[in-house]
């Protein structure tokens, strides 16, 4: 197999952040190429710079035996790589047809554009990648599965020799999945190498043909596929770049805070049963297409709730909206923090006392200093730091803005925390104050149940992990009986 | 089902259609010649100005200062034209020429407005209201004051001539053609042309659709809403040319406050300001509309005051039946994605609510 | 570097007032300052609603329409029947006392303010649209009932707003300042203020933490058309007689003075002063425009130009600030 694309040595730094440090890779032909690596293994800057949206401090890229210099995205995309992202973005207006000819619609003699042509053209075309899709209708009726195939297939029709899938996979069940990796390695047999990154490990054996592994921004190694299995991956990915901090006391207290009883909401998650006791930690560990973060946004009511039961302390919780779950003692922490965790362009007091306005003001008339009061005693707390309460949101680092929504949760004097991701895009020493947070509120007789694919850290802090997969609750494990390679796959594995 | 996707995607056609059928049938005086050929004439300016606002629509912009490019660009022809006793500045340019330069600087100004959007990155609904008074202004600081009056015929025949007369039997009032009528239809026609069967047209699309997207595959963003800008200027001096035409003259007030219907009508035709949807025939039945319901409540003796208020009525309800359409297709696109699905399937009401 | 930024717009007002007073003689006495004031009264008072549209990131096309119809049906009510003539026309012939009246219009003013923010919020209708088409409706039918003709005459009690002093002082500075200072204060100090700006900054984090976006925009439209119908009140007084094409661009003046003065099109940033200072800056060149005996046509150009340079400059202001 010929090579086609070989990044030698590639190093990147941010501020504060060793993304990459020498990396080496080799692409071949003719392959599918796994890349793992936990959020923050450094997966998505390497792909930055190998599409020249970033450009690396050291290395260098070759394409074919001539090396690239100063790679920008125009010239990437012109050599034939393409990049299909996880949030597909099309034109959404339009048709199938238009969107896989756009800006080079086929036209006659007089460069006219002849409709019969293009739709003849397109489903030509399609059907010619296997795909049984009508060109003249709106790519809004396209599944997701539809929309990435088709997407595969104009970067196949227009010459692409590298194809990088984002996590493709993410918000698929298994029928479509399926449908997608058969439609992959149809494509392959036409000699076009894909790079697949994933955190999905099973995948990787079902479709991979080697796989690199990232930690840390550190390679690995490249190894075949076929000569490793789970087990020996998932230890092939652990890596030091985790807090190291380690839950001190566990709680024994029975009282049941949360109660969870046959939730189902369709498409999403079924039969979800589990308690939370008082002061209690709990972990649920699943990946992205398991069904979680709509586990958790509708247990805050910010999403439909489905049918089943939740009681918050013995009564029936029947919030339907965030303020309604706010009032009842429940604080939720997103697992996006700049979509929606941060109001930008305002003060660090304003972001902490958003949620408890009333506590802040008399006959809704704000009170400056009660306001700054609380900030104050937040920023003491949770160790904030620069600790200037007027200073805009924007401008603090990652790890200090997740501290100061902690905060705003913590106002509000919850029975109940839903976390999501909690220490997402945040440097290891921050991640250790975050634990010690969570673990302080915990003994504040908070019940705290987190959601994170980081089993690691999950593993130092709770109490309990419960596993999610596949729309299911599948597995629970005591504190007594943690074992990273169990969750992990548990987590990864299909269970029947 | 089918009906109603029907009725919603055609929406502008039935509603001119019961239009014509509600007036016809409510004044004995509406369907005759001289109503039709009145429906006729009063599409052309308008149909001309929502023809601008349908191509910058399309690409997912703005351009409010089209109403006063018409009154600029008429002012300048009229000064360049016409008698110092009439009002003009006694050059006595020949008509041809003065039309000629009245494109131009329609052109011009759209080359202008584009340039800042796309360029300069402005804004376009703030750098199009600016211009919308400057333009005003301009044209109020070159005019002597007063209105210019008495075009020449050659200029006229554009706004104020007809390419045939006839009589129908039974009827009184001839059937008259106007010219402008039968251009702005043939404008119309090039333009659903032009949006349709050409890769410009598409690419009008693509950037309306998705301006990072267009890019990706190589249209040249900037220059095609530059070129649409000016398309958009050309039409409003066309405009220009219609209403000075058929008024004689040309006042600094001309058009003024007109671009709210133009609007109105564009919107109600199905063109989106979100870019990327609608299409110029729905556009032109914007017009159609308008044109009717203005004839039609005229003839029934409704106040013109009536009328503006019952064309806001109508955006209004135009506006209300795409949002409940889009909550329908909604439902339907919820309904799609679940059905399929084989978790929770106990879950049996999830379209009611999402 | 940013600080300048940051206060362009007052560098720019500070640099006009400054240029114009040593161009024009009398132009910095204060008999012209209260012109100057007097003149940016009723603009300054609509930028209010307006500004607080933007920062919910929404717009509000309908104030102009919403100014013509109070006006109009303030007039309509107060004034005493007459024989209608071509260019002229009576009121109702209720002969309403300016004490009822004033609030009937405020009252329909936050009623047609609040109809939008119903269309918009909870029916999830387009709010260019919405308040485009509301702007035709009000202003039709404000011709509807004036038939387009004025009213002149309105009772002297009902015009003290708008054409009367207090301590020398007119009545629209005193009340534009009035109205200046609740709001700023409202925007900053209280909870709902707090909230327009939240939602305009970042709407998906405003539902997260439980603020109801849609009550807030609701409000803002509700702000607004009350505001309108308040400067209906300041301008009818000034003019004692009713037009119903009183405003006509109004609206656009507003939102662009709102844009100069630093309020963002994408909402949740700029201050009420900021857009007071736009309006300032409007209100500067208008009169100086008027004291160079500049043909009053070409002001609008030169408005026009003028709001087209602050815009041509804050465009490359942001291109510079992302930048660095």
């Amino acid at each position: 197999m010929k090579e086609i694309l070989k990044l030698v040595d590639i190093s990147k730094r941010f501020p504060g952040n060793q993304a990459l440090s020498s990396v080496s890779v080799t692409f071949h032909e003719n392959e599918i190429h796994g890349i793992v690596g936990k959020n923050g293994a450094g997966k998505s800057t390497l792909m930055n710079i190998v599409m020249g949206i970033i450009g690396a401090d050291q290395g260098e890229i070759v394409f074919k035996n001539t090396k690239i210099e100063n790679a920008q995205p125009k010239t990437m995309i012109e050599l034939g790589i393409t990049f299909v992202p996880q949030k597909l973005r099309m034109l959404n207006t339009l048709s199938v047809a238009e969107n896989l000819f756009c800006g080079n619609l086929p036209k006659n003699q007089y460069g006219i554009i002849n409709w019969n042509q293009v739709y003849k053209k397109a489903n030509k075309a399609l059907s010619s990648m296997g795909l049984d899709i009508d060109s003249k209708i709106s790519v809004q009726e396209l599944s997701v599965e539809q929309r990435t195939m088709l997407i595969i297939s104009k970067a196949v029709l227009y010459d692409s020799k590298i194809i990088i899938l984002d996590e493709p996979t993410a918000v698929l069940n298994k029928r479509e999945r399926s449908l997608i990796f058969k439609f992959i390695n149809q494509q392959k047999q036409k000699g076009i190498s894909f790079i697949f990154i994933s955190h999905h490990l099973e995948e990787i054996f079902e479709i991979c043909d080697k796989v690199t592994i990232l930690v840390d921004g550190k390679s690995k190694g490249t190894h075949q596929v076929s000569e490793l299995n789970i087990e020996r991956l998932i230890n092939l990915m652990i890596g030091k770049n985790i807090g190291s901090y380690k839950r001190q006391n566990y709680i024994n207290n029975k009282k049941k805070v949360l109660e969870v009883k046959n939730l189902t909401r369709r498409g999403y998650f079924e039969k979800i049963n589990f308690n939370i006791h008082e002061g209690e930690i709990l972990g649920i560990c699943g990946l992205g297409s398991s069904g979680l973060n709509e586990l958790m946004q509708s247990l805050y009511g910010m999403d439909r709730r489905g049918i089943g039961e939740i009681k918050l302390e013995g009564k029936a919780f029947k919030s339907g909206k965030p303020s309604e779950s706010m009032k009842q003692g429940v604080a939720y922490l997103t697992h996006d923090r700049h979509e929606n965790g941060l109001i930008n362009f305002r003060s660090l007091a304003e972001n902490i006392t958003v949620s408890v306005m009333n506590k802040i003001s008399n006959f809704s008339l704000i009170s400056n200093s009660k306001e700054r009061d609380i900030a104050i005693d937040q920023i003491e707390k949770l160790k904030i730091h620069p600790p200037d309460f007027e200073k805009t949101i924007d401008l603090f680092s990652g790890g200090n803005q997740q501290k100061i929504i902690f905060g705003r949760l913590s106002v509000i004097n919850p029975k109940l925390m839903l976390l999501q991701e909690p220490t997402q895009g945040v440097d290891v020493n921050a991640k250790n104050d975050i634990y010690r947070i969570i673990e302080n509120l915990s003994l504040d007789q908070i019940s705290i149940l987190i959601a994170s694919s980081e089993i690691r850290e999950m593993i130092n802090i709770c109490d309990r992990i419960i596993v999610m997969n596949e729309n299911r609750l599948v597995e629970e494990f005591t504190h007594e009986n943690f074992s990273f390679e169990k969750i992990m796959l548990s987590m990864e594995q299909a269970h029947s | 089902m089918r009906f109603l996707n029907l009725i919603l995607n055609n929406l502008i056609w039935f509603l001119v259609i019961s239009a014509f059928i509600f007036f016809s049938v409510a004044s004995d005086r509406f369907l005759n010649p001289v109503t039709i050929s009145n429906i006729l004439i009063s599409i052309s300016a308008l149909g001309f100005l929502v023809l601008s606002q349908s191509y910058t629509f399309i690409t997912g912009n703005f351009d409010l200062s089209v109403e006063s490019t018409l009154a600029f660009t008429a002012m300048v022809a009229a000064l360049l034209i016409i008698s110092s006793e009439n009002g003009g500045l006694d050059i006595g340019l020949h008509y041809i020429l003065a039309i000629l330069i009245m494109l131009i600087i329609g052109i011009k100004i759209g080359l202008f407005n584009g340039y800042l959007i796309t360029k300069l990155k402005v804004n376009n609904l703030i750098v199009t209201i600016a211009m919308l008074f400057l333009l005003r202004g301009l044209t109020y600081g070159i005019s002597p004051g007063t209105t210019v009056s008495f075009f020449p015929d050659g200029f006229r025949w554009l706004g104020n001539d007809s390419i045939m007369k006839f009589s129908i039997d039974g009827f009184r009032g001839k059937l008259v053609i106007p010219v402008s009528g039968v251009i702005v239809t043939l404008a119309f026609i090039l333009a659903y042309f032009h949006t349709k069967y050409t890769q410009f047209g598409r690419n009008m699309y693509a950037i309306g659709a998705d301006k990072e997207i267009a890019r990706n595959n190589g249209i040249n963003v900037d220059r095609t809403v530059i070129i649409v800008y000016m398309i958009a200027g050309l039409c409003a001096a066309i405009a220009g040319i219609m209403i000075a035409g058929r008024l004689n003259s040309a006042t600094p007030t001309m058009g003024h406050g007109i671009i709210f219907t133009v609007h109105a009508a564009a919107i109600i035709g199905g063109m989106s300001i979100y870019g990327g949807r609608g299409n110029v025939v729905g556009a032109f039945g914007g017009v159609l509309l308008w044109a009717i319901l203005d004839t039609g409540l005229n003839i029934m003796r409704v106040s013109p005051f009536w009328i503006e208020v019952s064309r806001g009525l109508l955006l209004l309800l135009a506006v209300l039946i795409e949002a409940i359409r889009n909550k329908y297709q909604q439902r339907i696109l919820t309904i799609n994605k679940f059905s399929r699905s084989k978790v929770g399937q106990e879950d049996q009401f999830y379209w009611k609510y999402s | 570097m940013q600080h300048l930024f940051k206060y362009f717009i007052w560098y720019v007002l500070i640099a006009t007032f400054l240029c114009f007073s040593l161009l024009i003689p009398n132009f910095s006495s204060p008999t012209n300052i209260q012109n100057i004031l007097i003149g940016g009264s009723v603009l300054g008072i609509m930028v209010i609603g307006q500004a607080l549209c933007l920062f919910a990131k929404n717009l509000d096309l309908s104030a102009e329409g919403n100014v013509s119809i109070v006006t109009v049906i303030a007039a309509w009510l107060m004034l005493p029947a007459a024989e209608s003539t071509f260019a002229q026309a009576g009121g109702l012939g209720v002969e309403l006392a300016p004490v009822i009246v004033v609030p009937i219009m405020l009252t329909l003013g936050t009623l047609f303010g609040f109809i939008n923010g119903l269309l918009i919020a909870y029916v999830g209708m387009n709010f260019f649209i919405v308040t485009l088409a509301m702007q035709l409706v009000l202003r039709g039918f404000g011709y509807v009932i004036s038939e387009g003709a004025v009213m002149p005459g309105t009772p002297n009690s009902f015009n003290f707003l708008g054409g009367g002093q207090l301590y020398g002082i007119p009545m629209p500075i005193i009340t534009m300042i009035i109205v200046f200072l609740i709001f700023h204060f409202f925007v900053r100090q209280t909870t709902i203020g707090r909230q327009v700006l939240f939602v305009g900054s970042n709407i998906k984090t405003a539902q997260t933490v439980g603020i109801d976006q849609k009550r807030i925009v609701l409000f803002v439209y509700a702000v607004s058309g009350f505001l309108a119908a308040f400067a209906g009140w300041i301008l009818l007084g000034k003019l004692e007689t009713s037009v119903p094409n009183l405003g006509a661009e109004l609206t656009l003046n507003v939102v662009a003075a709102a844009v100069i003065g630093g309020v963002s099109l994408k909402g949740g940033e700029g201050s009420l002063i900021g857009a007071l200072a736009g309006v300032l800056l409007l209100a500067i060149i208008n009169n100086a425009l008027n004291l160079m005996s500049v043909d009053p046509y070409w002001v609008n150009a030169v408005r026009g130009f003028i709001i087209l340079l602050a815009l041509i400059i804050d465009a490359q202001k942001q291109r510079f600030l992302n930048r660095i």
